[in-house]
């Protein structure tokens, strides 16, 4: 059989809920924690309301703090990692989070596909930042929430950077398209969250080639309701430069 | 038909969704994906061949290959296609129409009827044609031509006093960089002798059916012409089409 179709295992990448949504304080859906391992075992989202956030990684979902697995979520993404074997890549010089990007941009063949990287490394630092979490009934988000954001940098320190391209048509779908989007936990796994910045000294990339897009909308009212051909651009850079910020 | 065994099988939130329109403008018309496998995604949906050899209707699990003169052919199963929207189909909301309307009009019924704007619809429109104006595009060859070329190459028909279906989907805003365009229909006869394209209608009487969707799973081709094509900044050229097809650059 087509091997396009073996891709819910395979090929594909599952994005659920989607920044317009979350910028216009879409922040819950109907998908539960229990039931993301049919969409993956690697990547990184959190809770509705952004309670509690949890990544993914060969196939062990952590957490910052125990979930009831009833919990729905909001902006996940997550797909079944599969390296393409020609892209294992070492990695042997000093690079930051924004040298990172360019030199991830070398080396793919194509804007037109989604990528998942992993890179097991050790780091000179690593500097998460946590976004601020909110109670029903959400709020419309503002730029403010994102200076909201709590910062942690982590020095010295091994682990692995978890990872996704995604390209420009899928830009309202995820603001931080056409950029590397990086997630980090540590190899303690004591540690984990989105990353603003790094400095990897050495470490090992492997990437994934995605040739299947999967977007899941809210079923609820919040994203019914919700006016998102009126985004404020203010909010959608907000956003883009958390995700995105030295790239 | 399906039976309802394979049909329990659909994921039936899923719209699945094979390529896209800037794919077809960078010179992705040869198909990836079988018909075979299509019918494992769903038994209704609407898209086309390599080369663009027509249109394709997918009504009950019957798949109707509308092309040449705009009329039904059967389908291989072997046969390629580098775009199409495919789904299962179940009626969450009913709307019954009983005055003249034209496409325009029953756009702004649904829209208004339908519980928000947010979300994707597989959309049945069975009706009661005063008049229909449907189109299919002959077979393209390479070295394929640009996209407005081929628009202009489609080839109309217009029937009256005509029962018949419309088959399609109805897309978000927030989602028209993926699908590209909002309202995609295609047509075909009660008896199945006639479809395509949709252009534009005036009905008399018709039930339109929509079941509401929330899943996109979207499939792009792996290859080296779909991997170099540039999809960005395609927006003047899907408007110049969308005029070309909808006869809308001599009529307005």
């Amino acid at each position: 059989m087509n091997n396009y179709l073996q891709t819910k295992k395979t090929d594909t990448f599952t994005h659920i809920s989607t920044s317009v949504a979350f910028c216009q304080g879409v922040l819950d859906t109907n998908i539960k924690l229990e039931e993301i391992r049919q969409f993956g075992d690697f990547g990184f989202g959190s809770t509705a309301g952004l309670q509690e956030a949890f990544i993914m990684l060969d196939n062990e979902i952590y957490f910052s703090e125990q979930i009831d697995s009833n919990r729905t979520l909001n902006l996940s993404l997550l797909t079944f990692f599969k390296p393409n074997p020609n892209k294992h890549v070492a990695i042997n010089s000093h690079m930051n989070k924004k040298q990172l990007g360019e030199y991830f941009q070398s080396i793919i063949p194509t804007k037109n596909i989604t990528y998942a990287v992993r890179l097991d490394g050790s780091f000179e630092f690593v500097e998460l930042s946590r976004f601020p979490s909110f109670k029903k009934p959400y709020p419309k988000l503002t730029p403010e929430d994102i200076d909201r954001s709590k910062k942690t940098e982590l020095r010295n320190i091994t682990g692995t950077l978890v990872g996704f391209w995604l390209p420009d048509y899928a830009k309202k779908v995820n603001s931080g398209a056409n950029k590397l989007h990086l997630h980090f936990i540590s190899s303690d796994k004591k540690f984990f969250g989105h990353v603003t910045d790094c400095e990897i000294i050495n470490g090992n990339m492997a990437v994934d080639y995605k040739h299947s897009l999967n977007v899941v909308l809210p079923k609820n009212n919040d994203f019914y309701t919700a006016d998102l051909d009126n985004i404020d651009d203010r909010m959608v850079r907000g956003v883009s430069t958390w995700t995105q910020k030295d790239i | 038909m399906i039976n309802n065994n394979e049909n329990a099988n659909f994921n039936k939130d899923t719209i699945f969704q094979v390529s896209t329109l800037e794919a077809l403008l960078t010179g992705s018309l040869d198909g990836f994906i079988s018909i075979k496998d299509l019918k494992t995604k769903g038994d209704f949906g609407i898209g086309g061949i390599t080369g663009l050899d027509g249109a394709m209707v997918v009504l009950d699990g019957e798949w109707y290959h509308c092309k040449d003169d705009c009329r039904v052919f059967s389908i291989d199963d072997n046969e390629m296609s580098p775009k199409f929207m495919i789904s299962s189909f179940n009626t969450d909301k009913r709307i019954d129409i009983n005055k003249k309307i034209n496409y325009e009009e029953i756009k702004e019924i649904i829209n208004s009827e339908r519980p928000t704007s947010n979300i994707m619809y597989a959309v049945k429109i069975e009706g009661k044609f005063d008049n229909i104006k449907f189109k299919v595009y002959p077979k393209q060859n390479k070295p394929y031509q640009i996209g407005t070329v081929i628009a202009k190459s489609k080839k109309e028909r217009t029937l009256e006093n005509v029962k018949g279906t419309l088959v399609g989907y109805i897309m978000p805003n927030h989602l028209l960089d993926i699908t590209s365009v909002e309202y995609h229909l295609h047509f075909v006869t009660d008896d199945k002798v006639y479809g395509g394209h949709l252009i534009d209608f005036q009905l008399s009487e018709a039930s339109v059916y929509l079941d509401y969707k929330h899943n996109l799973q979207l499939v792009v081709p792996q290859t080296e012409e779909y991997y170099k094509g540039d999809l960005c900044n395609r927006q003047y050229e899907i408007e110049e089409i969308s005029s070309i097809v909808y006869n809308k650059e001599k009529e307005i």
